[in-house]
C-alpha cells in the first residue's frame, strides 16, 4: 500500500474541508450533514490514538488502524462491482441492498412494504429526504467522542444505508444488506443506521464481503435505535478477505421493552477489532448477543462486547463463541455494567474458545461491574482443545478422526447458528465446513 | 450488638462523626486502641536517600543491601502511580506525611517478659502468646517498623528449621539471603515493591531443610501503632526440598484520622515437591493503605497455596501470585474480601504456568455491602509448550446495600491448545428465597442474613485453623451487624 510518490503533494494534516468535501459533493449532501463531518474531522485529527494501558486495546497494537491522510482521502469513482454478490440468495426476502465501493449496485424493498412507511435507501439520500429523522439520529448512538477511528467515520463515510421501521410495521421476511468493496481505496469506510419505532419488527442481515485478494482498511459503524416494545434480529456476517484490517463499531439503543437478538459472524478480515454493544435504556429492555468467531492462518481477531444496563429490570444474555486453528489468533474482552440506579437487573455472559492447534492462541477478559445490588449475573468463559472423550466416543463408533472433528466443532457452532434465517445458515455452515475441512 | 463506646475509649480512638461505622465500635475496643508513642527511634517525615541511608546504617547493612536500598529507592522515583485499581484513593497517598521507620525498642526479646510492658500489653489484647501457647510453633511479633518478639520451639529449631525475622536472617545467614532476595520480585516490579525495597524493615525470614515437615503453623503478627506510619516488612520462605510450612500472618492497627500505609513484599520459593500454605487474615483498620506484592515461585511437583483474607484497610490492593515453573506445580489461591463502607477492596490473584501439566485453581469470593467495593482482579496466563495444563477460576460476589459494588476483571491469556481453563463468576444478592426459608423457621433476618454469609464464605474458613475460623465468623458477625436489607 506504498504510495510513497504522493507523499509530498499531500500534507500530513488536512483541513476539514479539503478532506471531507469530495464525499460531500460526490452524493450532494446537505450543508448540515457537510458540516457535521467537518466537525468530526476535527475530533479525529485531534483525539490520540487509543491508549495501550486499558486493556480495549492492550492485545491489538492501534498504529495498523491509524492510516496517513493520503489513504484516507476517496479514490477516484470504480464501476467495478463484486463477485461475491452473486452469491446471496434474493428470494424470501423483503428487501435487499448492495453497495459496492462508492455506490449503491443493488437496492430493492416490497412495495407494500414502501407503501407501509418502511424507508431502505442510500444514507446520503436519506440525510437529504428524511433530514429530520437521520439528523437527530446519526451519531447518537455512536458518536464522534467515542473514539478516533469512530470520529474517522464519522469524517469520511461513503457506503451509507438508511432503513426506518415505522410504528408498529411488523416486517416477517429478512432484509439483507451487503457492503462490500475492491482495492480502488485503500480505505473504505461505511456507515448503517437502522431506527425502529414502537412495535416494529424486523430480521436484518448485514453481510460485509470482499474478493479474496482484497487489501485495504475498513471502517464500519453501526446504530440501531430500538423504539419501545419493538424487536430487532441484526445478523451480521463480517467476510471480508483475510488481507483487509478490518475496524468495527455497533451501538444499540433498547427503550423500553425493547429486545433484540445481534449475532456476530466472524470469518474474514486479517487484523480486526469489533466494539459492539448495546445500551438498556428502559425496563423491559432485553439483548442477547452471540458471537461465533472462526480464525485461521494468522487471522487476528479482537472482539470487545458491552452491555450497559442504563434501567432497571433490564436483561442481557451473552453467547461469544471462538474456534481458531493455524496460527490464528482471538482476543475477547467484554464487559457487563449495571448501574447504581439500574436495580432487578439480569446479565449473562459466557465466552468459549476451541483451540484447533498448537500454534491457536486465545485471550479472554469477562468483566463485570457491579453498581447495585439487586442483581443476578454471571459469566464464564473456557478455553481448551477438542475434548479428546468426545473424540474417542466417536471414533469408538466407527466414524473416521477427521469426520469425528468436524461433527465436534460443527456441534459446538450449531446452537449459534440456529438463530441465523435459514438461506444463510446454509451458507455459514459450508465457511465453516470448509474450514473445518484440513485439520 | 456492638457495644456503646465508654467515655475514655472515646476520648483515645477517634471516632469520626460523620460516619456510621457499626464495625469501627468494636473494632476501636478490640484492635484499635492504641499505645502512648515511646521509641527508641523515630525518623523524621518523608522519603529520600538521607532515610534509606539512616535504616541502613541502624541495622549495619552490608553493602550490597545498602546499594540495594538506593537503587531501590530511585526506582521509586521514576515509577508513575498505577493507573488502575483505585487511582483516586491512591493519588491521596501523600509520601511526605509518612514515618518510613519506627524502631519501639532498642532490641528483639525471645521472650515476652523482656518486651516491653506496653507492646507486651498490645499483643496480651491481641491474643498473640495465647496463640503461641496453644497451637503455633513459632511467632514472630512486628510493631512498626521492627520485630520484638520472636520465638521457635525447640524441637522446630533441631530439625534445623529457620524462623527469625528478616533483619536477623540477613545477617545471620547472609549468603542465603543474597541469593534469593528480590528474585522473585525485583525492585522495579512496580512502585509499591520499589518503596518497599528501599525503606523495608522487619517481616520474617523462614527456611527449612529437605525433608522437614513442620507440622504446626508458624506465625507473624503485624501491628501498626503510630499514626502517619508505614510499614513494609520484607517476608521470604524457602522451602527445601519435600519440605512442608504453614505460615500465618495477621495485621490489625489503631483507627486513626490521618493515614497509614502497609506496603510488603513477600516471596516464597518451593523447592521440589515442597508444600507451602501461607494464610492471611488483614484486618487492618480502616484508615491504612494496604498496597502489598505477593509472589511464589513453585517447582517441580510443588504446591503452594495462599490463603488470603481481606476485612480491613481502607484501599487493598493485592494480587498473590504462583509462578508454576517446574512440571507437575500446583497453585492455588482461596480469597475473600469484605468491603464495608468506605472501603475498597481490590484484590485478586496471578497465576502463570510456564511448565507442562501445572494445575492451578482461584476461588474468590467478596461481600460487598453499604457502599463498599469489592473488585476482583485476576491473572491466568499460559505459555507456549505449557502443555497438560489445569486453571479453573471461580468468583462469586455478594452485594448487600444498594450503593454497594462488584467489579470482576479476569484476564486470561492463553498461548498453548493443550490446555484446560475454565472461568466462572457469579454476582447476586442475598437471595430473597433463602432469607425466607431461614425466617420461616423461627430465625431472626438478621440471623438469617449472618447464616448466608457465613454459608458464602464457608469454603474459605474451612481451610482455617479452628482459632482462626472463629474469630473470622465473629469478624464477619460484627461487620453484618445492623445490615440493610
Amino acid at each position: 500500500m506504498e504510495t510513497s510518490t504522493q507523499d509530498t503533494s499531500v500534507p500530513a494534516v488536512l483541513e476539514a474541508k479539503e478532506a471531507t468535501g469530495v464525499i460531500v459533493e460526490r452524493f450532494s449532501e446537505p450543508a448540515w450533514l457537510a458540516e457535521r463531518r467537518r466537525q468530526a474531522w476535527d475530533v479525529y485529527v485531534a483525539t490520540e490514538l487509543p491508549s495501550r494501558v486499558q486493556h480495549l486495546w492492550r492485545y491489538t497494537d492501534p498504529a495498523p488502524f491509524d492510516l496517513k491522510t493520503d489513504q484516507i482521502l476517496p479514490g477516484a469513482t470504480s464501476g467495478g462491482s463484486d463477485l461475491t454478490l452473486q452469491e446471496i440468495v434474493k428470494d424470501n426476502l423483503a428487501g435487499y441492498a448492495a453497495w459496492h465501493d462508492d455506490k449503491m449496485v443493488e437496492i430493492s424493498l416490497d412495495p407494500k412494504l414502501a407503501a407501509a412507511g418502511v424507508v431502505l435507501c442510500d444514507l446520503h439520500e436519506a440525510a437529504n429526504e428524511h433530514a429530520s429523522l437521520v439528523k437527530t439520529h446519526l451519531g447518537s448512538v455512536v458518536g464522534t467522542d467515542h473514539g478516533k477511528f469512530e470520529a474517522l467515520n464519522a469524517a469520511t463515510w461513503q457506503a451509507g444505508l438508511f432503513l426506518y421501521v415505522p410504528k408498529g410495521v411488523v416486517i416477517e421476511q429478512p432484509i439483507h444488506l451487503i457492503t462490500s468493496a475492491g482495492s480502488e481505496s485503500p480505505f473504505f469506510a461505511s456507515r448503517l443506521l437502522v431506527i425502529l419505532e414502537e412495535g416494529a419488527q424486523l430480521t436484518l442481515i448485514n453481510e460485509y464481503a470482499s474478493e479474496q485478494d482484497v487489501e485495504i482498511s475498513a471502517n464500519g459503524v453501526i446504530e440501531t435505535v430500538l423504539g419501545q416494545n419493538s424487536n430487532l434480529r441484526l445478523v451480521s456476517v463480517q467476510r471480508w478477505s483475510e488481507k483487509v484490517t478490518v475496524l468495527v463499531t455497533q451501538r444499540a439503543d433498547l427503550a423500553r421493552d425493547a429486545q433484540m437478538l445481534t449475532l456476530w459472524a466472524a470469518l474474514g478480515g486479517g487484523l480486526s477489532k469489533v466494539d459492539m454493544g448495546s445500551r438498556l435504556m428502559g425496563k423491559g429492555a432485553d439483548v442477547k448477543l452471540l458471537g461465533l468467531a472462526f480464525g485461521q492462518r494468522n487471522q487476528h481477531f479482537d472482539h470487545h462486547t458491552v452491555h450497559d444496563h442504563q434501567s432497571g429490570n433490564t436483561l442481557s444474555n451473552l453467547d461469544f463463541k471462538v474456534v481458531l486453528k493455524d496460527n490464528a489468533r482471538s482476543v475477547y474482552t467484554g464487559l457487563i455494567r449495571i448501574e447504581q440506579y439500574a436495580p432487578v437487573c439480569e446479565a449473562y455472559q459466557t465466552n468459549r474458545n476451541l483451540l484447533l492447534s498448537d500454534g491457536a492462541r486465545a485471550d479472554t477478559i469477562p468483566e463485570l461491574e457491579i453498581l447495585t445490588d439487586e442483581v443476578r449475573c454471571s459469566h464464564g468463559a473456557t478455553i481448551g482443545p477438542l475434548d479428546d472423550d468426545q473424540i474417542f466416543y466417536l471414533r469408538a463408533r466407527g466414524i473416521p478422526r477427521d469426520e469425528a472433528i468436524r461433527m465436534v466443532v460443527s456441534g459446538f457452532v450449531e446452537p449459534t447458528l440456529a438463530e441465523v434465517p435459514e438461506d444463510l445458515r446454509d451458507r455459514l455452515r459450508s465457511y465453516v465446513a470448509e474450514r473445518v475441512k484440513e485439520i | 450488638m456492638a457495644k456503646p463506646l465508654n467515655a475514655q475509649d472515646a476520648n483515645e480512638t477517634f471516632v469520626n462523626p460523620n460516619s456510621d461505622l457499626k464495625i469501627g465500635e468494636d473494632y476501636d475496643q478490640k484492635y484499635g486502641f492504641r499505645d502512648p508513642e515511646k521509641y527508641f527511634h523515630k525518623a523524621p517525615k518523608g522519603i529520600n536517600h538521607e532515610v534509606v541511608e539512616m535504616i541502613s546504617k541502624m541495622k549495619k547493612e552490608p553493602t550490597w543491601m545498602r546499594d540495594f536500598r538506593h537503587q531501590a529507592l530511585d526506582v521509586f522515583f521514576s515509577k508513575p502511580m498505577p493507573k488502575w485499581g483505585s487511582t483516586e484513593l491512591l493519588s491521596q497517598i501523600d509520601f511526605d506525611d509518612i514515618h518510613y521507620y519506627l524502631k519501639p525498642t532498642k532490641d528483639r526479646s525471645d521472650t515476652w517478659d523482656d518486651v516491653p510492658e506496653d507492646i507486651k500489653n498490645t499483643f496480651e489484647k491481641l491474643g498473640i502468646p495465647e496463640a503461641e501457647r496453644k497451637f503455633l510453633g513459632g511467632v514472630t511479633a512486628q510493631y512498626e517498623s521492627e520485630v520484638v518478639y520472636h520465638s521457635l520451639e525447640k524441637s522446630l529449631v533441631e530439625k534445623g528449621i529457620r524462623f527469625l525475622d528478616m533483619d536477623s536472617g540477613l545477617r545471620e545467614y547472609p549468603e542465603l539471603v543474597k541469593e534469593h532476595f528480590a528474585q522473585i520480585i525485583p525492585m522495579e516490579d512496580n512502585k509499591f515493591a520499589a518503596l518497599n525495597s528501599a525503606v523495608w524493615s522487619g517481616g520474617s525470614f523462614i527456611y527449612i531443610p529437605p525433608g522437614v515437615d513442620v507440622g504446626i503453623p508458624l506465625q507473624a503478627y503485624f501491628r501498626i501503632n503510630a499514626e502517619n506510619m508505614g510499614q513494609f516488612e520484607r517476608t521470604l520462605i524457602i522451602v527445601d526440598k519435600g519440605a512442608r510450612v504453614h505460615y500465618i500472618e495477621g495485621c490489625t492497627a489503631p483507627t486513626y484520622s490521618s493515614n497509614s500505609l502497609h506496603c510488603a513484599v513477600v516471596e516464597l520459593i518451593a523447592m521440589e515437591g515442597a508444600y507451602i500454605r501461607y494464610t492471611t487474615i488483614q484486618n487492618w483498620s480502616h484508615n491504612i493503605y494496604n498496597l502489598v506484592t505477593k509472589r511464589a515461585i513453585v517447582h517441580k511437583n510443588a504446591t503452594v497455596e495462599w490463603v488470603d483474607g481481606n476485612l480491613g484497610s481502607k484501599l487493598t490492593m493485592k494480587y498473590p501470585s504462583v509462578y508454576l515453573v517446574g512440571e507437575g506445580a500446583k497453585g492455588e489461591i482461596l480469597s475473600i474480601a469484605f468491603s464495608g463502607k468506605g472501603q475498597h477492596q481490590d484484590a485478586g490473584a496471578k497465576v502463570i504456568h510456564v511448565a507442562p501439566n501445572t494445575s492451578s485453581r482461584i476461588t474468590s469470593k467478596s461481600i460487598s455491602k453499604d457502599g463498599g467495593r469489592s473488585s476482583y482482579r485476576g491473572m491466568v496466563k499460559v505459555y507456549p509448550g505449557a502443555t497438560g495444563c489445569k486453571v479453573s477460576v471461580e468468583c462469586d460476589a455478594l452485594l448487600i446495600g444498594s450503593d454497594s459494588r462488584s467489579d470482576t476483571y479476569p484476564t486470561m491469556e492463553i498461548a498453548e491448545d493443550q490446555v484446560k481453563i475454565e472461568h466462572e463468576a457469579r454476582v447476586s444478592k442475598v437471595s430473597e428465597e433463602q432469607l425466607f426459608y431461614l425466617c420461616s423457621r423461627g430465625l431472626s433476618e438478621d440471623e438469617a442474613r449472618l447464616l448466608i454469609v457465613n454459608g458464602f464464605i464457608e469454603p474459605f474458613t474451612k481451610e482455617l485453623p479452628m482459632e482462626y475460623a472463629v474469630e473470622l465468623n465473629r469478624l464477619i458477625e460484627l461487620e453484618m451487624e445492623g445490615s440493610i436489607g
